[in-house]
């Protein structure tokens, strides 16, 4: 199975500081590792009992103040040698596990130093080396004299299970203020001018990897006050995210909005390939689904690039832009990706597809109608009867038989905006193998995926339900925005249209729905791909002079993707999500899909999890009234 | 069925509702032929509010909906409930393609003419039972409007070419409905209105105590405790989508406790029980982290039966 990117330590170390701080609602500052790269049950322990006793805000604040010191690192070490046995008191008598836990600790440590090169003992701080000796020493029945100062601060920093974290901060500053000579008020002043956020960043390290960092560092914000054009791609994807990393975008404060030109449709057309549907198609289209929040946006529904589009005249004007080359070439480069990696992990993606096919297989056996036939026992066929008299054939009932009738479509929808950067042959790969899958048992599949750039929501094709093959499915790429509620409204429009039925509006939904379903036996069913955070640089809702009144990004862009995925039920099509996001976006997804989804946390899930969806999805069988 | 009774009386649930329970038996008194049927309950279920709720609602002549995520004691309610009222359980489990024909009964020849073979919902029907409809949400909601007037105020099953069967008014209908985080669907509103209920609360801490103590009477207080502890740990996991809830197993931790009464370590047995009921790998390692997190690997059985 595909394991190379998903990085399951950081996910331990994790579950193991929700597990000990008992809730799930926050995500931790600090992870902490061993030098093999593991995680550190024991510590990562403490820290979730840190959350669990103490009030985190007071001892992260506290961190900040002193980072701007050189010896940072080694306060870092101090400060949680005796934080550690004051939660350890505060925690003991109702885990008894922990004496076990923390002598094991005791061992490791002493393991740990014994292993240490003469050059990594240099490195260490002498205080803090004593500090931990004399702490594991006594927990392991050992003896080690430090010297009396040594021993003195040893007690000082036993921090008792009564304190609190204000008390806890207060021991720690007088013992800065006794032996190091540091008075934290005034670091404080000095962190203030450098920035809090740099300190904070580095404070941690010693201790463990700090996801805050990572998490900042990819917190792309410009600041400046108007923005450049928009570019499609910020930054380059390191390609090595796990599924739980996801690139965060922010928006320019006070910027000017741009309202799709011809020059922008142009740009586009050029970069993702001619429309799908004439003029006037497009036309009815946006009229149709550019309304409410969603008035100054446009549309672009394609199959993609053909090898004539570079050569339209719109192709040739937009060719002379580095832009559209730098496009066209990280497209090519991400598709060579995407190929390279479903060509090195062959045998693992044959693997799940092979399993998710069988799966599937059985699964819509087991839910479609099987079709009728004839037995000894059932619903009498009345028009039959008189065989039972005169021929004394008693095959006279009908019952459910062993065939089934499948007449359903399946629509992958990827998000293929830049938050995904860090996760694009994983997508890519994970729709191949769905599709695939979905193919090989004679199940139709279309592929599309949706972004948003400059003001145009752009939906683009991969694979047509009509047209076997799944290759161009690895022309997924990642870049721009993502305007789910516009996306899937202008999908379900697409799809209702494909079902002979119109989508209707809001008002008319019911109505519609019906129709869709009743005028079609066709099963329709929509799985997004997704990280549940829709966000888009065009705002939601701008004065009549172009000022943002609100962003497309939070509450007001989910709430608009909730909206729409209720109609998209509405109007018979099934629809639920595969997530793979942060935590902080469970919340979004539950709120937006209900109870049909999954998450996957790794990609070896896939096939376990797409059937656990689609049985979720196939359970169901009449449209619900309610959307829900 | 008296002890039990007198236990519900300790445990607090209304005496009145009791009483209701004892007139109730006194009126109907289950046949002898399906005496085999009234099940006696593994164990008690524990919950004072939700015994309550359940016995009005039984006592008021309604069907009752048992709604919850995993390991809440659905079943056990189910069972206990039918003990204490003396009635005959008719079980049906469903699933995707359960239909009419496997609920009301199906048509068949019997050699000389076409008769109807009853269903278990017929039957409970027809002879004062209970009918147990398992995981109710599991079938589909069309097949499932062929209960639609056995369930409400009619009380009756119009099986086509047959007799109209009435409900007998001792029987009862009591669904149970499995939902999590991240799966089953809602049932319709056509049938959810015609059921009490009762939102099945995780297992109190005190509560689950008291299970493991009457199963395992002599086992230490503290390693109990902690055992309870683990499963809390488990279930927030679940719910939280970190682990699917099959680890999530109150049935398992019992037979942990049992194996370590047999000889293993307190390692070995939940690896058994808990661990490998996920096939995982990694799911597997976060469900061993938790457990590691709370019961030392090497409990053996002088240690957690040592009271």
């Amino acid at each position: 199975m595909i394991k190379r990117q998903y990085s399951g330590n950081e996910r331990r170390a994790r579950n193991y500081i929700w597990n000990a701080a008992g809730r799930y609602d926050f995500e931790p500052s600090l992870l902490a590792f061993g030098p093999d790269g593991s995680p550190d049950m024991y510590y990562n322990l403490v820290i979730g009992l840190a959350y669990k006793w103490l009030d985190m805000a007071v001892i992260l604040d506290f961190i900040a103040c002193y980072s701007v010191s050189r010896s940072a690192e080694e306060f870092d070490d101090l400060f949680w040698l005796g934080i550690e046995n004051c939660v350890y008191e505060k925690e003991i008598a109702e885990r008894p596990v922990l004496a076990q836990l923390r002598r094991e600790k005791a061992q490791a440590y002493f393991r740990s130093v014994s292993n240490m090169s003469r050059q990594q003992m240099e490195m260490q701080s002498v205080t803090v080396y004593d500090q931990q000796m004399i702490r594991w020493s006594a927990v392991s029945g050992r003896q080690y004299f430090g010297g009396k100062k040594s021993a003195a601060l040893a007690k000082r920093l036993r921090f008792p299970g009564v304190l609190d974290a204000q008390g806890i901060v207060s021991e720690m500053s007088a013992i800065l203020r006794d032996y190091f000579h540091t008075d934290v008020a005034e670091l404080e002043a000095r962190g203030e001018q450098k920035g809090f956020l740099q300190g904070l960043s580095e404070a941690g390290r010693s201790l463990a990897e700090r996801s805050l960092a990572g998490r900042l560092g990819r917190a792309l914000t410009e600041r400046s006050g108007r923005a450049p054009k928009q570019k499609m791609f910020l930054r380059t994807g390191d390609g090595l995210g796990d599924l739980d990393t996801n690139v965060r975008l922010g928006h320019t404060a006070n910027r000017k909005i741009h309202l799709p030109t011809a020059g922008d449709e142009a740009f586009v057309r050029a970069a993702f390939g001619e429309p799908a549907y004439s003029a006037p198609e497009m036309e009815a289209l946006e009229a149709d689904c550019c309304r409410d929040i969603h008035a100054a946006c446009q549309l672009h529904v394609t199959d993609g690039r053909s090898g004539a589009d570079g050569d339209s005249g719109n192709g040739k004007a937009a060719a002379k832009s580095s832009e559209l080359r730098e496009i066209l070439r990280r497209a090519q480069e991400q598709e060579s990706i995407n190929r390279k990696f479903i060509s090195e992990n062959s045998l693992l993606i044959s693997e799940s597809i092979r399993e998710l096919s069988a799966r599937l297989d059985l699964l819509f056996e087991e839910y479609f109608r099987r079709m009728p036939e004839t037995g000894r026992s059932g619903t009498l066929i009345t028009e039959k009867a008189y065989r039972l008299a005169v021929f004394q054939d008693p095959s006279v009932f009908a019952r459910e038989g062993t065939l089934t009738e499948r007449d359903v479509e399946i629509t992958l929808l990827l998000d293929a905006s830049m938050s995904r950067m860090n996760v694009q042959e994983i997508i890519a790969s994970e729709a191949y193998i769905i599709a695939k899958s979905l193919e090989r048992i004679h199940i139709p599949v279309q592929v599309m995926t949706f972004r948003a750039f400059r003001g145009i929501t752009i939906l683009e094709r991969l694979k047509r339900a009509d047209r076997s093959g799944c290759d161009d499915v690895l022309r997924f790429f990642s870049g721009g925005w993502n305007r789910d509620g516009l996306a899937f409204r202008t999908v379900r429009r697409l799809l209702c249209e494909e079902s002979g039925a119109s989508s209707g509006g809001a008002g008319a939904a019911t109505g519609v729905g019906g129709a869709a379903v009743g005028g079609s036996e066709k099963e329709r069913i929509l799985i997004v791909l997704t990280d549940a955070c829709p966000n888009d640089d065009m705002p939601a809702v701008m004065d009549s002079s172009g000022r943002i009144v609100k962003e497309y990004e939070g509450v007001t862009a989910v709430s608009d993707t909730e909206k729409a995925v209720r109609d998209l039920r509405k109007a018979g099509i099934r629809t639920a999500a595969v997530f793979f996001g942060s935590a902080s976006h469970l919340e979004n997804v539950q709120q937006i899909y209900g109870k049909e989804y999954v998450r996957i946390r790794k990609l070896n899930r896939i096939a376990d999890s797409t059937a656990e969806l689609i049985r979720m999805t196939l359970q169901e069988m009449t449209p619900q009234e309610d959307g829900r | 069925m008296a002890e039990l009774i007198e236990v519900l009386e300790k445990e607090g649930v209304d005496r009145e509702l009791l009483d209701g329970v004892r007139k109730f038996r006194e009126k109907f008194p289950a046949a002898p032929a399906f005496e085999d049927r009234i099940p006696k309950a593994p164990a008690l279920y524990y919950g004072k509010a939700v015994w309550e709720e359940a016995i009005a609602v039984l006592l008021a002549g309604k069907n009752l909906l048992l709604a919850g995520p995993k390991a809440t004691g659905k079943n056990l309610l189910c069972e206990n409930l039918a003990a204490l009222f003396g009635r005959p359980v008719w079980n049906v489990s469903f699933h995707i393609n359960t239909d009419a024909a496997s609920l009301i009964g199906t048509d068949t020849f019997d050699g000389e003419r076409v008769s109807f073979r009853k269903g278990p919902v017929c039957m409970s029907a027809e002879n004062n039972g209970f009918c147990v409809l398992d995981e109710i949400n599991m079938a589909r909601n069309e097949s499932l409007a062929v209960l639609h007037a056995a369930l409400d105020h009619r009380r009756i099953i119009d099986v086509a070419g047959y007799e109209l069967i009435h409900v007998e008014p001792a029987a009862r209908f009591i669904a149970t409905m499995n939902y999590g985080y991240a799966g089953t669907r809602d049932l319709n509103e056509a049938l959810s209105s015609r059921f009490a209920i009762i939102s099945m609360p995780q297992i109190a801490e005190e509560d689950m105590l008291r299970l493991l103590r009457a199963y395992f009477p002599d086992i230490s207080g503290k390693i109990a405790g902690q055992f309870v502890k683990l499963f809390g740990e488990l279930a927030r996991k679940a719910e939280k989508a970190e682990i699917s809830d099959r680890a999530v197993d109150m049935r398992g931790m019992l037979d942990a406790l049992e194996l370590i009464r047999q000889g293993l370590t307190s390692g070995q047995a939940l690896e058994m029980t808990i661990v490998n009921k996920t096939f995982d790998l990694y799911e597997q390692t976060l469900i061993r982290d938790c457990i590691g997190s709370r019961i030392p690997p090497d409990l053996d059985r002088e240690v957690v039966f040592g009271e």
